[in-house]
């Protein structure tokens, strides 16, 4: 990020990094004008809106049961809630670096179990790299190299409104690449997806029910394989629509699979992480392809990276016996509230800005940018990378953000929080 | 603070001390002179009878970035818990083939190691890796910067930049990246699998930028001489793991036209065609090679037997092995058009020819490389063995009837292949501590690390003798580290948190002009973000910078 100043009162913000989707994108310009933010170099309405809204917010004020209170006492009213808790939960976590750190350090102190708010879609990826691995690339690479891009659920379009952008196939004929790129739609489609669509070389798209699109990449891996004693049915997909994926795939250098595992939560959602891993692994004989996983929020990636490293296992992760345990049905978050198998739900927000703490009998702490008005207690936080520096992962794994401080608004970061409740709980 | 360690018995190559009885004084973090009788001694360690030597340095170790954490997902089954809360810290975590960061750093502190360098740093995953070796508590580190796959980097190589430009490139990512040194793995073969070559030799042209690995291997080593920098080129060479590539890894010297090179893992580059299995060892070869020339130096990569996971830049290289990998897994990934990464898990056996003449071929190089301070002690963990090896290692190499009796044990026809039988040398611990502090320091440029001379860092291990090298090395009785104690009788007693060591670089800025439009084009990250500051270490990664 870099800050210019254009006279004394306005400043420009540049290649400001946007914490509000998976895919971080960093070259944005912000003005700031009274007291607001605005975007002038980019239309994503995502990125338009959140920055807006957060450069508005209304100051917050620490409360414990409804009533206002200092800082210091809310720490202390968590403080107690934490030492009496016999099973407590971490969750949201839609935090940074620093956050992820010392919510785990909580965790293993207090013995809590800790998961991430939408850590379920991205398990589905985490577990087929734990059975089986996987072909992956990064955004760069697709944007470079990639001629053909399977997009599986176009719903994403919606949850990462540059994808297409960034990935530069709204410009077919990419100088640096022998042919002009296609990209084949499966799934159906949203409305701002189809705009894209119209601009760009669709060299097939098949509407089908996403849950179907796990069989549809199976019949596309037999007729690549030219296999015949396998799955000839086509059901009512289009013939001619699979048959024009297969010739392009045969004809692509790099191909590309795009998903948000997101868009699969429904009961054997995995199954169609593995069908295209399964294809891409056949490609991969004679010729190159990967898949590029998309991840709403990088709080997830940022979650697990952090989690990954310093206990070698991602997240949910149980420290109930001492030491981590990781059981993604029995310990992720809403297993644990649904079956009533916790006692404190501690919240930690920050980059919350589209999701609410869960609403549950159990007691609840909560630290967040917005107002959670059903907490037991509330301590008001900052936001990463428009309050404090903060570092944030990526959709691709690869990529780390350093977020520098826009100064929009004062206020202790989760990281600060979470260390001042740690070491008051330690003494 | 004064501290005295009384009456140890010193091995100190870089002063050439080699077992003589000293008394070492410690001020603060540092190593002084005796400060005279005057001065009061605020604390007195008696080290009568051990054994003394500065800390241990891992030149080669892969302990931070993306793939070590997509390995430890991999290898998730096969993780043992750990608690740690003897202290009040609760820096718990998971024994892995790749141990989570604060056991990373716990297994190597009682093993008397303070100081460890990642040899893989991918450009943007850079961050990444220093985020994670700042968590990794007790040790400081280091990273290699993997050049020579990016993009940026092959098209200035074939538009025939002149060297001054390719000189302030490969400057410039160094420092905006904060490593110590410039890695090469597989040269223009990660790319070059990404345009579908399946292989590529060092004279080999790259389908798409026509340059060969050779090539680049010799523009490296010119600007990193241009640059100044203390390591040379740590070359992961071209075809790694096929048999007959000791001829790529001797033409890989070659390339380097006489400038000094670092052959990393070199057992994997050192195989032949001989025998009927078309598998042998050309350890004798390499070892001929490294001892007619001084600028070449060498790190082992052994291998031991058992489960492990081989984690790598090279794309190319691992999806070969993706077949044998056991368990049946494996992950790849194209990283940014600058490199990649393969994770293959994989277990060598003793019974299994090739994996039994591997663990011969890496000794064979120890044991006829001449002279120590051109060999430096890896297991380039994880992908030959853990670190957590390295004690019997060095009993392997210290200890002749030992060696004679683990060659009974493993497959027949490797030790019929192999000439370690013969081999009658035996290591001294001068030489060991050569291998594992005063090589690996002097290689890089560290002034005062690895020995135990005044204004040294005071990082020092005591060691208790016994019969069993294995034993002496893997039970340190005191390990200090900055003048702290970290380990005393195999208890962690202090977690102090590392710092990161790096090189001082001069570039050109002007280079950034060019640069500038590059990332807006071709990388999806913009130039001013991709720069890592050393406040930024400091202050939000965790780990304090320090230059030499
Ligand atoms: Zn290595």
């Amino acid at each position: 990020m870099q800050l210019v100043m254009t006279n004394q009162k306005m400043y420009r913000f540049l290649d400001v990094v946007c914490p509000f989707c998976g895919l971080l994108c960093d070259d944005l310009s912000l003005q700031n004008e009274s007291d607001s933010f605005h975007i002038d170099s980019s239309n994503c309405p995502l990125s338009k809106t959140s920055f807006l809204e957060a450069s508005t917010r209304t100051a917050l004020k620490p409360r414990v049961n409804g009533k206002f209170v200092t800082r210091k006492t809310a720490i202390q009213a968590a403080v107690n809630l934490i030492s009496n808790a016999e099973l407590p939960l971490i969750t949201g976590l839609m935090t940074d670096v620093a956050g992820t750190r010392n919510a785990l350090t909580l965790a293993e102190y207090s013995h809590a179990t800790i998961d991430q708010y939408s850590n379920r879609a991205f398990g589905i990826n985490a577990s087929h790299i734990q059975t089986n691995g996987g072909y992956f690339t990064t955004l760069s690479e697709t944007r470079n190299r990639a001629d053909m891009l399977v997009l599986i659920g176009p719903q994403m379009q919606k949850k990462f409104p540059r994808l297409i952008e960034i990935l530069d196939f709204s410009n077919p004929d990419n100088s640096r690449l022998k042919r002009p790129r296609k990209i084949a739609v499966i799934g159906e489609p949203c409305e701002e997806f189809a705009t894209i669509v119209e601009q760009i070389d669709v060299s097939a798209s098949i509407e089908c029910d996403l849950q179907q699109s796990g069989h549809l990449i199976s019949v596309i891996q037999n007729q690549m394989e030219k296999r015949k004693d396998r799955a000839p049915i086509t059901h009512n997909f289009s013939n001619s629509a699979i048959q024009s994926i297969v010739q392009a795939l045969n004809q692509s250098d790099y191909a590309v699979f795009v998903w948000a595992s997101e868009e699969f939560s429904f009961p054997l959602g995995d199954l169609i992480v593995d069908s295209i891993f399964r294809l891409i692994d056949v490609i991969n004989q004679s010729r190159r392809a990967a898949g590029l996983m998309l991840t709403t929020t990088p709080s997830t990636t940022t979650a697990n990276a952090v989690s990954t490293w310093r206990y070698g296992k991602p997240l949910p992760l149980s420290f109930r016996s001492g030491s981590p345990e990781h059981h993604p049905d029995y310990y992720g978050w809403d297993s644990i509230i649904n079956r009533g198998d916790t006692d404190l739900v501690i919240w930690v927000g920050g980059l919350d800005h589209s999701v609410e703490m869960p609403d549950c009998s159990m007691q609840k702490i909560s630290l967040s940018s917005r107002d959670s008005e059903n907490a037991d207690v509330f301590i008001p936080i900052a936001i990463p990378g428009l309050d404090h520096d903060a570092h944030l992962f990526r959709t691709d794994l690869t990529l780390a953000h350093y977020l520098k401080n826009l100064h929009m608004n004062d206020g202790y970061s989760a990281a600060e929080t979470l260390e001042e409740i740690y070491s008051q709980l330690k003494c | 603070m004064l501290t005295v360690i009384k009456g140890g018995t010193i091995y100190d190559p870089a002063n050439g001390i080699d077992g003589e009885v000293r008394d070492l004084y410690i001020n603060n973090d540092r190593l002084i002179h005796c400060p005279g009788t005057e001065k009061h001694v605020d604390h007195i360690i008696d080290a009568h009878g051990m054994i003394v030597m500065a800390g241990g340095i891992d030149i080669h170790s892969h302990i931070g970035g993306g793939k070590a954490n997509i390995a430890r997902m991999m290898m998730m089954d096969n993780s043992v818990p750990e608690r740690l809360n003897e202290l009040d810290v609760h820096h718990s975590g998971c024994k892995h083939t790749v141990p989570s960061t604060l056991i990373t750093g716990k297994e190597y502190a009682r093993l008397g190691y303070t100081l460890c360098f990642e040899p893989a740093v991918v450009p943007s995953n850079a961050r990444q890796a220093h985020l994670e070796m700042a968590d990794t508590p007790l040790l400081d580190t280091g990273g290699y910067l993997v050049l020579g796959n990016d993009d940026y980097f092959l098209k200035l190589l074939a538009e025939k930049s002149d060297s001054q430009k390719l000189r302030d490139y490969v400057a410039w990512m160094l420092n905006a990246t904060q490593c110590i040194a410039i890695k090469a793995v597989n040269p223009g073969g990660i790319s070059a699998f990404k345009f579908n070559q399946r292989k590529l030799d060092v004279d080999e042209p790259h389908s798409h930028f026509g340059i060969t690995p050779g090539q680049i291997v010799r523009s490296l080593t010119t600007a990193i001489s241009d640059i100044g920098l203390s390591h040379p080129l740590h070359t992961h060479c071209s075809n790694l793991g096929i048999p007959g590539n000791f001829e790529s890894t001797l033409n890989t010297i070659n390339a380097a036209d006489g400038k000094p090179i670092h052959l990393a893992h070199v057992q994997f580059h050192s195989y032949g065609t001989q025998g009927k299995r078309k598998f042998s060892s050309a350890a004798l070869e390499i070892a001929q090679a490294v001892n007619s020339d001084p600028s070449v130096s060498v790190d082992v990569g052994h291998v031991m037997f058992g489960q492990t996971v081989t984690i790598s830049a090279d794309t190319m290289a691992q999806f070969r092995t993706k077949d044998f990998a056991s368990p049946n897994k494996s992950t790849f990934m194209d990283i940014e058009c600058e490199a990649g990464c393969g994770v293959v898990p994989f277990k060598y056996r003793s019974k299994d020819f090739v994996n039994a003449l591997q663990w011969a071929i890496g000794l064979e190089l120890f044991l006829t490389i001449d002279n120590p301070w051109q060999v430096f002690l890896t297991t380039d963990h994880p992908n030959g063995a853990s670190f957590t090896t390295y004690p019997h290692l060095i009993r392997l190499l210290m200890d002749r009837n030992f060696r004679n009796d683990m060659l009974s044990t493993i497959h027949r026809g490797a030790v019929e292949m192999s000439v370690i039988k013969d081999i009658s040398r035996e290591y001294s611990l001068y030489e060991i501590a050569v291998l594992t502090r005063a090589g690996p320091a002097r290689s890089l440029g560290l002034k005062d690390r690895g020995h135990l001379g005044a204004s040294a860092i005071a990082d020092v291990v005591l060691y208790r003798p016994d019969e069993n090298w294995d034993t002496v090395f893997r039970h340190p009785v005191l390990v200090i580290k900055g003048g702290q104690t970290i380990v005393k009788d195999g208890e962690i007693i202090h977690i102090p948190r590392g710092r990161t060591l790096r090189q001082r670089v001069d570039f050109d800025s002007g280079i950034e002009k060019d640069l500038k439009p590059h990332f807006e084009m071709s990388r999806t990250t913009r130039l001013s973000n991709f720069k890592i500051s050393d406040d930024e270490m400091a202050n939000s990664v965790g780990s304090d910078v320090v230059y030499y």
